[in-house]
């Protein structure tokens, strides 16, 4: 399966929130839907699921327009939703019934996500009786109990400790094996790293940037190098580097334990190792720059921070 | 429809399970059970002398009381006029107004009368009440005295008693009732509609409490994705009609059984009782389409705000109007026939009151019933379509209250 977002536009009173937004995800992958509080990833997620009526613009899957309606989809919102005062059975059968699954198959895709998630002793507790860990892992359960063909996840990870997330990482693992269709979105970049072969960020309702994770981290990393001296703080190393490489390279930052060069044009990487091994200074990291996506979206989606 | 009826059975199963639900159910059903069987296991003296023809005990309780006068003028100095009338009281004699009143106001003395002439007097009681009716007694009294006297004077003593006699003669009269009799039916008909005006503002606040619910948990953001809005917010109102109309038709039946079970009754509540099924079927049908019409309006408005203690004052309006027209009804019921009652026979938001008022105390033609009820039933329908519009545009947007007026907007420049 593919599904495209095209050219979405979403207005809510005279405010657009969504200026023509545009991506795609194919099943077997993981997307990441990124953006900062208010970026649009809500309004776009509610449009897929056909709560929200785009003002313009279309989403298709295999070419054909998406009618949610025809797929089982598995959504678990940010804004954690279910019944307090209900039994947990009883609650996530009404929801499955409600998707259209039979009641029988209901029972027994949620004995099993029980079972996967370690909470089979919660079947018949009132929501509102348990952990908030264990509250998240029965979102979790609704949402995968009409063994959906898409999934969508909303912060899945938000308030959950690290064994826990350790379930719920090898759940999602899990539905990307098995060939779904899984949008990822999370403020949790590492997350997004481990899962998601392509990502989209959004800003201010327009998408900065999308593609292939590592793409993108290549093509971020490009005529960049990373840099440090033995027994030298990256502070010192920015300092050899001032003095000895400026034809070659400029610090463009300092991290923990080493600078990140910019190549000067036309200089390249061959050139900056040759530059290296006529100084006395041993080196002790040096290599090509891959920036983790933290940095990526502080970059592309950091313009007020 | 399947999704109608999930979200149907897991409200019903809300309403059924709920402790308040079944303890309101059972503990009214009981009460009226228990009184209503009560003269079948002990004798009630109010049934037994009703149905003897005799004065009632209460009524001699009445007369039996001590009662005290100040008559400077001696115009009752033979007692026995006012024992006669008065039967079984205690008179006690004041020697000015002050006594009488301390008499009165120490409790020696249930009331008194200041007596000034044969045509002037003054009645002092502690405290007046609504049955109290020794003023009026006192009246027919002294006013027989002054015909005596004026009589007497004129020189026609003796015919005193032929006139008094002429005065009482009682005049024989029938009432052939052609339509409808409303002073009979008054009664049930009150009852039938503040049961309806019970079951729309209870279960409306409980509809709109429930909508605003599962915003504040935020379970819509679950329902609206697995769901249509039409499906969740007519599952809803459905459920809550159905419940309603059990727990009412539960508490009725129970009562009604319970009554015809006790023959010692000896009809005496036939008035409460033995409704016309004319009557009952236009209260259903104008009952369920109304209170379906208020249902949505009171789901639609639990939809516009995030927090369940912002219901009351998001209903308030809607509330008001039920309020208004319900007291505008059982005012003008004394007159079925009055216009105002008549246009508000016509009103969505008043006709399941107005109209069963109509037509349980008058004849009401029947082309005026069905526009009536066309016009219910459509509002219905198009609150309905559009409170599921409103609902579905308002139970993701949380935060500050919405305000109709801007739901409404929403809904014109919505491009669904």
């Amino acid at each position: 399966m593919k599904l495209e977002v095209k050219n979405l536009h979403k207005s809510f009173e005279d405010r657009e929130v969504l200026h023509g937004i545009t991506f795609s995800i194919e099943s077997g992958r993981a997307l990441g839907l990124l953006g900062r509080n208010g970026a649009g990833k809500t309004t776009t997620i509610r449009i897929l699921m056909d709560v929200f009526q785009a003002n313009q613009g279309e989403v298709l899957l295999d070419g054909q327009k998406f009618v949610p309606s025809h797929y089982q989809i598995g959504y678990m919102p940010e804004e954690r939703g279910l019944y307090p005062k209900k039994k947990v059975a009883e609650q996530i059968l009404y929801l499955a019934a409600l998707r259209g699954v039979p009641t029988k198959q209901a029972r027994e895709n949620l004995k099993a996500l029980l079972r996967e998630l370690n909470i089979e002793e919660y079947e018949n507790r009132k929501l509102d009786t348990l952990s908030k860990g264990n509250q998240q892992k029965v979102q979790l359960v609704q949402t995968l109990v009409c063994n959906p063909d898409i999934v969508i996840l909303d912060e899945p990870f938000s308030g959950l400790d690290p064994v826990n997330s350790q379930l719920l990482k090898e759940a999602v693992q899990k539905l990307i094996a098995q060939n779904k269709l899984v949008i990822f979105s999370s403020h949790q970049m590492s997350y997004v790293e481990e899962f998601c072969e392509d990502i989209v960020i959004l800003n201010h309702g327009d998408v900065v940037l999308s593609g292939n994770l590592k793409q993108i981290k290549k093509e971020f990393g490009k005529n960049q190098l990373i840099l440090n001296f033995s027994n030298c703080s990256p502070q010192e190393t920015e300092e050899i580097v001032n003095h000895s490489l400026t034809d070659l390279t400029r610090v463009k930052e300092v991290k923990k334990q080493f600078v990140v060069l910019e190549l000067i044009a036309p200089a390249q990487k061959k050139d900056v190792l040759a530059r290296l091994a006529s100084l006395a200074q041993e080196v002790e990291i040096f290599g090509d720059y891959e920036p983790t996506l933290t940095d990526i979206f502080v970059q592309k989606a950091g313009d007020e921070a | 429809m399947n999704q109608f009826v999930q979200v149907l059975k897991f409200e019903l199963k809300n309403y059924f399970h709920n402790r308040g639900y079944l303890l309101t159910t059972i503990i009214i059903s009981a009460v009226l059970l228990v009184c209503l069987l009560l003269p079948n296991f002990i004798s009630l003296p109010f049934l037994e002398s009703d149905s003897s023809g005799e004065d009632t005990q209460a009524s001699q309780a009445e007369d039996s009381a001590t009662l005290a006068i100040y008559d400077p003028n001696g115009i009752f100095e033979n007692q026995e006029l006012l024992t006669a009338a008065f039967p079984g009281s205690q008179w006690e004699q004041a020697s000015d107004e002050e006594e009488l009143k301390n008499l009165i106001t120490s409790d020696e003395a249930e009331a008194g009368f200041s007596v000034s002439s044969l045509n002037q007097y003054t009645y002092f009681v502690q405290n007046r009440s609504m049955s109290d009716t020794k003023q009026q007694t006192f009246d027919a009294l002294l006013s027989q005295l002054y015909r005596a006297d004026v009589l007497s004077q004129e020189g026609l003593g003796d015919q005193t008693q032929m006139l008094e006699e002429l005065y009482a003669t009682p005049v024989q009269s029938d009432i052939a009732i052609l339509g409808k009799d409303g002073v009979e039916n008054y009664l049930y008909t009150y009852i039938l509609l503040f049961v309806l005006y019970m079951m729309i503002i209870v279960y409306g606040q409980m509809i709109a409490t429930s909508v605003t619910t599962e915003k504040s948990n935020r379970a819509i953001e679950i329902l609206v994705t697995s769901t249509t809005s039409n499906s969740l917010i007519f599952g809803k109102v459905i459920a809550g009609a159905i419940a309603s109309f059990v727990q009412v038709g539960v508490i009725l039946a129970v009562a009604i059984i319970s009554y015809k079970a006790t023959p010692a009754w000896g009809g005496m509540l036939d008035i409460l009782f033995d409704i016309p099924a004319e009557t009952l079927i236009s209260f259903a049908l104008f009952g369920v389409f109304g209170y379906l019409f208020y249902a949505f309006l009171f789901g639609v408005l639990g939809s516009l705000v995030s927090k369940t203690e912002d219901v009351s004052s998001s209903i308030g309006s809607i509330t008001l109007i039920f309020v208004v027209v319900f007291l505008a009804t059982i005012f003008t019921m004394n007159d079925a026939e009055s216009i105002v009652l008549k246009v508000l026979s016509y009103l969505p938001f008043s006709s399941c009151n107005a109209m069963v008022a109509r037509m349980a105390l008058s004849s009401v033609p029947f082309w005026e019933v069905a526009l009536s009820f066309i016009i219910l039933v459509v509002s219905t329908f198009l609150t309905g379509i559009f409170g599921a519009k409103i609902y579905r545009l308002s139970t993701l947007r949380y935060g500050n209250p919405i305000k109709l007026k801007n739901a409404l907007k929403w809904l014109k420049k919505s491009p669904q």
